[in-house]
């Protein structure tokens, strides 16, 4: 199952290819925004090191089984509450934004609540799966749609459009600090590792994680985060850029395909990223309720043998979700993805601190 | 033995308390043999048992034997004969062609049914160009015959067991004692045993019983008439289960991908073979997924095409009086009835169905303006591509599961098209047929996972 983690981290990079983390990025283009990819970069790859590292040791076990093993149930049923939270809002984020980018996009005659529902109902689908399942899914969608994305991808950076001297100029801002909400969107960027606390149950052989798989990764990340910051550029120009509210999408759809049936390359785009974009949020949205499984948990909700707790779970997942949707405007979304972002280094202190509670649990 | 009486002797009681339970039948016959001394008594049911083997096989050798001793002895190393089973057993074995017989007292069956449902038909379901042209008997012992003189290998295993419902058909399960995977084995005998029905007359009714849930769409078991098809995949590890009566076989477990393989494609080249199975997954998501992107580009986004495409195709439909959604349900409701039809009319009638239909679903149509020309398109194309599946079970299956995405297409556009496609993958990938998988790409690794996994 070695092959699986790299899809868990693929798929999340891809995912935030077009939603939020452009907009941050290209917002702080004049105010630091390559040093703090290039600074992303780095610890990203550093804490996807020490994640994959620190679960290599344990092969078969998720962190929600190591915490109750080695730890108070005082502290790891509010930390694991905190977890699904933050899972949940990965999730959802993704989900809105995606369901706004496709509303103006692709239907704009739609009204919102008509274009959330397919992706409610469909990704509730996902989350009942069982964890083995949805590993198994997620490889069919990107062997399906992976050489659609390469195709999309190679077209577009053989347009004719790219004008790059514009990312010239973009690269010469390169003197300036890093800034901290370009950095923690471009870290997000790695935020699809994390999900093996929980995936980590199917990871029985021992994965081996070396120099090799973190240059992969690092090459991956160095791609996708290239792809995300300077297509729109040599598309759509610098200086303006910013203005933009999906600034990703906006800027593709200037390439054609004068041969193909479909004439317009960011249907195809659109395509492959509602594939990718499904599978991210199924894994996120099924890990919070896992880990919210292991906090609240109704013994007795039994019907016919199946007990209904995880349904329940995602009954009040999709009507959080689709009540969001009604009532945020895409700024409020924007503002809350970036605090949500900003947040993220507290999430990984703790879950650092715990997964040293745990190892320290184990010694002792 | 004791005293042999000097009169000649009656049959034993048995056999008047077998009759008794069989009476009024008229075809039942209890014939006593006698000659210089000699006695024995034959107790069957004429319309069951072969005669002439009654003829060659008993009668001849009892009037030819100098001694009812020798005779006894006869029957006894008879390969037919089997061994002797409790009364209520043995009214089953009569009714089916065992031939009961009395010598000194002592009793033996012998099995001299004849079955006349033991011809071979040729290939219907799943004909091939090359390979094997015959399939299956509806006659369980000539069907197991073919399998075995297509494989012969000691390791193949023929366990013969029988129902438990109210007709007694034998259900016979084959597979590699080597190669078989035990649980799915032990899984398939613990189902068998558990019957709990009047009634089971063919694979389909196996098949049904076999699958856990009741509510199920995708096959979870493949019903084969090929001998061929079998025997690859008893070579697989699989079980394939046969019921008396039925010429056909079930196996399990099986993986989506045994629905999309022909059997041709293994004999050909490779490139041949390889854009036959090519032309399957083509087939497949055509017929899937075509009606409803004609309704997702016709209603919500004709802008995908280019321009002078979302033209035409607007342009065709010029004077439709209905959303398009409600012009290819229409004109697909009238397909699915004229292949239903024609599955069920009777050969001679079938001309007039595809005559009628071809009006209906041809230029008729699309001069009354009930559906667009291109419509009638999609809709051939969809027929002719759901015939291309190779195993018409998955076929059916997809026949409703794209009504299915047509009406979430419907309701939501292209990205329900899309996310409703991608929830079928997700609903395939949670299936297990026999606690194996349903669909799963690169199964070498998977092997290697469960061997790490069982330690």
């Amino acid at each position: 199952m070695n092959r699986f983690i790299y899809y868990l981290i693929a798929t999340h990079m891809i995912t935030n290819i077009v939603a939020n983390v452009p907009k941050i990025l290209l917002d702080k283009n004049d105010k630091g925004a390559i040093t703090s990819m290039i600074l992303g970069v780095f610890v990203g790859l550093l804490m996807t090191y020490i994640v994959i590292r620190y679960f290599t040791n344990s092969p078969g076990k998720d962190l929600p089984e190591l915490m109750k093993e080695y730890m108070s149930k005082w502290f790891y049923y509010p930390i694991l509450f905190f977890f699904s939270i933050v899972w949940y809002t990965a999730g959802t984020i993704t989900l809105v934004t995606y369901t706004f980018m496709l509303d103006l996009f692709l239907t704009p005659e739609m009204a919102i609540l008509t274009m959330v529902m397919p992706f409610l109902v469909i990704v509730s689908l996902g989350v009942l799966m069982k964890t083995e399942n949805i590993l198994h899914s997620t490889e069919i969608m990107l062997v399906l749609f992976l050489p659609l994305g390469i195709f999309v991808f190679t077209k577009a950076y053989l347009s004719k459009g790219i004008n790059w001297d514009y990312v010239k100029i973009a690269i010469m801002h390169i003197n300036h600090l890093p800034n901290y909400s370009a950095f923690t969107g471009s870290f997000f960027m790695f935020f699809g590792v994390v999900n093996i606390i929980v995936f980590n149950k199917y990871f029985v052989k021992k994965l081996s994680f070396g120099f090799k798989h973190i240059l992969l990764v690092g090459l991956l990340a160095i791609t996708v985060l290239f792809t995300t910051y300077f297509l729109p550029i040599g598309l759509g120009g610098f200086d303006d850029i910013d203005k933009l509210l999906y600034p990703w999408i906006s800027t593709t759809d200037s390439i054609r395909m004068k041969f193909g049936i479909i004439e317009r390359l960011v249907f195809l785009f659109m395509l492959f990223f509602i594939t990718i974009s499904l599978s991210t949020i199924v894994i996120q949205w099924h890990i919070a309720a896992k880990l919210l499984e292991k906090v609240i948990y109704f013994k007795r909700l039994n019907w016919k043998k199946n007990n209904l707790t995880p349904y329940l779970f995602v009954i009040v997942f999709s009507i959080c979700a689709g009540t969001l949707t009604k009532t945020v405007t895409d700024y409020q979304l924007f503002k809350l993805s970036i605090s949500f972002y900003n947040i993220l280094p507290v999430f990984f202190l703790i879950l650092f601190l715990s997964m040293w509670a745990v190892k320290r649990g184990a010694k002792s | 033995m004791w005293k042999k009486p000097k009169e000649d002797p009656s049959p034993p009681d048995i056999f008047n308390e077998l009759a008794e339970k069989l009476k009024p039948s008229t075809d039942i016959m209890q014939i006593p043999l006698s000659i210089e001394g000699r006695h024995a008594f034959l107790f069957y049911i004429k319309t069951v048992v072969d005669g002439e083997k009654i003829q060659n096989m008993i009668l001849k050798p009892f009037f030819e034997m100098r001694s009812e001793e020798h005779f006894e002895s006869y029957v006894n190393s008879s390969p037919d004969k089997v061994e002797m089973p409790d009364t209520e057993a043995l009214l089953i074995s009569l009714t089916k062609g065992f031939v009961l017989i009395s010598i000194k007292g002592q009793l033996a069956l012998l099995d001299l049914k004849k079955v006349n449902s033991d011809t071979v038909g040729e290939t219907v379901m799943e004909s091939t160009v090359h390979g094997p042209q015959l399939a299956l008997s509806e006659s369980l012992e000539t069907s197991l015959n073919i399998i075995r003189q297509h494989y012969h290998d000691p390791a193949l295993t023929v366990e013969t067991i029988e129902l438990s419902d109210k007709t007694h058909r034998s259900i016979a399960i084959v597979y590699n004692s080597n190669a078989v995977n035990k649980n799915v084995l032990n899984e398939v005998k613990k189902k068998i045993k558990q019957f709990d029905t009047p009634l089971i007359q063919s694979g389909g009714d196996l098949e049904n019983l076999l699958t856990n849930k009741k509510y199920n769409l995708f096959p979870t078991t493949l019903l084969t008439e090929r001998p061929d098809r079998i025997v690859y995949n008893l070579l697989g590890g699989k079980v394939a289960i046969f019921v008396d009566g039925s010429p056909n076989a079930i196996l399990v477990p099986v993986v989506f991908f045994d629905y999309m393989e022909a059997m041709e494609d293994n004999y050909h080249t490779y490139w041949v073979s390889f854009f036959g199975t090519l032309l399957g997954y083509v087939g497949l998501f055509s017929c899937l997924l075509l009606p409803s992107i004609y309704v997702a580009v016709t209603s919500y986004t004709p802008e995908i095409l280019r321009t002078e495409l979302a033209l035409t195709v607007s342009g065709s439909r010029i004077g439709v009086p209905y959303p398009s959604y409600i012009e290819i349900l229409l004109m697909l409701i009238i397909m699915e009835l004229l292949t239903e039809a024609s599955i069920r009319l009777p050969k001679a009638i079938s001309a007039t169905a595809t005559t009628v239909g071809g009006l209906i679903l041809g230029t008729a149509a699309t001069e009354a303006s009930l559906a667009s020309n291109i419509m009638i398109i999609v809709v051939a194309a969809v027929a002719i591509s759901t015939f291309v599946i190779p195993i018409n079970e998955l076929s059916f299956s997809i026949r409703i599961i794209r009504l299915i995405l047509i009406i979430f297409t419907s309701l939501f556009g292209l990205t329900g098209l899309i996310l409703g496609f991608l929830g079928i993958i997700m609903h395939l990938c949670n299936k297990d047929s026999f606690g194996e998988p349903y669909l799963r790409l690169f199964r070498v690794g998977k092997i290697e996972e469960k061997k790490v996994r069982n330690g």
